[in-house]
């Protein structure tokens, strides 16, 4: 396998979606968005010549854009002195158009980014369709736990969905 | 209620939207230096080795000095604890340095998120390390009037003034260092005083202190 720009390039191409939802979770306002992308794509660069080639892309990608994501909340706050600034934008985001139309999105997307760091980074992979085991494996715990977890996560968003509805 | 099926249907939709609404500026990408991170990264390293340099460094002219005092007591004890203080602080360097070095972002991710925890809790240990200096200040003193001019303090102080300097040293810094260093811990992250310690660091360790108990959570 190359591990060239374009070939870095291309496996960002076809797995932005990824990293666009690991930005959308972990942060609100759209700069810190932006800048969250950012550190990302610097930290997929920097990984891309060590990159394993028994994990899948997408499990590679999503392990440093989550853990890119989690140790940056704790840098967000004093990004100028820790984020290596590019003058170039490497994403850019509309405003939602569709405000309104789809509340349900909305609410699921607003009690996901109240979720604590690893919560929502289960919940996501879960979402994603990502097996416990797979989950276990990229988290770092035990399958058992997994399941526990995402029983109790599941359970919060049902009452929070249901709460709303009475 | 939102059963699952319906939640991953929402999560779709989600997928859907950021299509929508993000674009990845791609002319941007390909002409952008993202060797900027690895430059980054080996100036903190630089910053590390910078630290783990002058303590060794301090550590081995301390220890220096002790040798070539060993007939005099007082000063060769004096060299030997801020020579072992100076070789604590070049150690703690060292693990952080190897620490930093280390730092995988393709790591599992409750693994990676405690090498970075422990990486930013070493200012607390740091702390710690320094309160030792006040119970020590009778060593500069020593330290000080023989290396700058050549005056034994022990020798042509007044037993007086000494016996109080190590009452003072023993009966008040010493205790007080204790009680610091006991309440320098990354516990106390959240209180005010410690935010000050850490001087704009504060809250990034409380959170770093909270994940760690998320993490430990678990993993129980």
């Amino acid at each position: 396998m190359n591990r060239d720009k374009d070939s870095f390039l291309k496996i960002i191409e076809s797995h932005k979606l990824i990293i666009f939802k690991v930005c959308n979770s972990y942060c609100k306002d759209s700069e810190d968005q932006k800048d969250l992308f950012q550190e990302v794509i610097l930290q997929l660069w920097n990984a891309f010549p060590s990159y394993d080639e028994t994990y899948k892309f997408s499990t590679w990608v999503y392990r440093i854009s989550l853990n890119v994501a989690i140790s940056s909340y704790r840098k967000l706050k004093t990004k100028n002195k820790y984020f290596s600034r590019l003058e170039e934008e490497m994403v850019s985001i509309q405003a939602d158009d569709d405000q309104g139309k789809n509340e349900e999105l909305q609410l699921l997307q607003a009690f996901i980014s109240q979720l604590e760091e690893l919560n929502k980074a289960l919940i996501i992979l879960y979402l994603d369709g990502y097996s416990h085991q797979e989950i276990a494996e990229m988290l770092g715990i035990s399958k058992s736990n997994v399941g526990s977890k995402i029983n109790r996560i599941k359970n919060k968003l049902k009452t929070q969905f249901k709460n709303l509805e009475a | 209620m939102k059963e699952l099926d319906e939640l991953k249907l929402l999560w779709v939709n989600m997928d859907e939207k950021l299509n929508r609404n993000w674009k990845l500026n791609m002319k941007n990408l390909q002409t952008a230096n993202l060797d900027k991170v690895k430059r980054g990264m080996s100036r903190l390293v630089w910053i590390k080795g910078l630290t783990m340099g002058f303590y060794g460094l301090s550590a081995l002219l301390f220890m220096t000095y002790a040798f070539s005092r060993w007939g005099i007591p007082h000063q060769a004890v004096t060299g030997i604890i801020f020579g072992i203080w100076s070789l604590v602080i070049f150690i703690t360097s060292l693990h952080e340095l190897r620490l930093i070095t280390r730092v995988n972002y393709a790591e599992q991710i409750s693994v990676l998120q405690k090498e970075l925890i422990h990486i930013q809790l070493t200012i607390i240990k740091y702390l710690r390390l320094a309160v030792w200096v006040f119970p020590l200040y009778f060593g500069f003193i020593i330290l000080l009037f023989d290396l700058l001019f050549g005056v034994d303090v022990v020798e042509v102080g007044s037993r007086n003034w000494i016996i109080s300097n190590v009452v003072i040293s023993a009966g008040i810094f010493l205790p007080a260092a204790i009680w610091m260093r006991n309440k320098l811990t990354p516990k106390n992250a959240n209180k005010n005083w410690m935010k000050k310690l850490l001087r704009g660091n504060g809250s990034q360790v409380s959170d770093a202190v909270r994940l760690l108990e998320e993490i430990n959570a678990y993993q129980a």
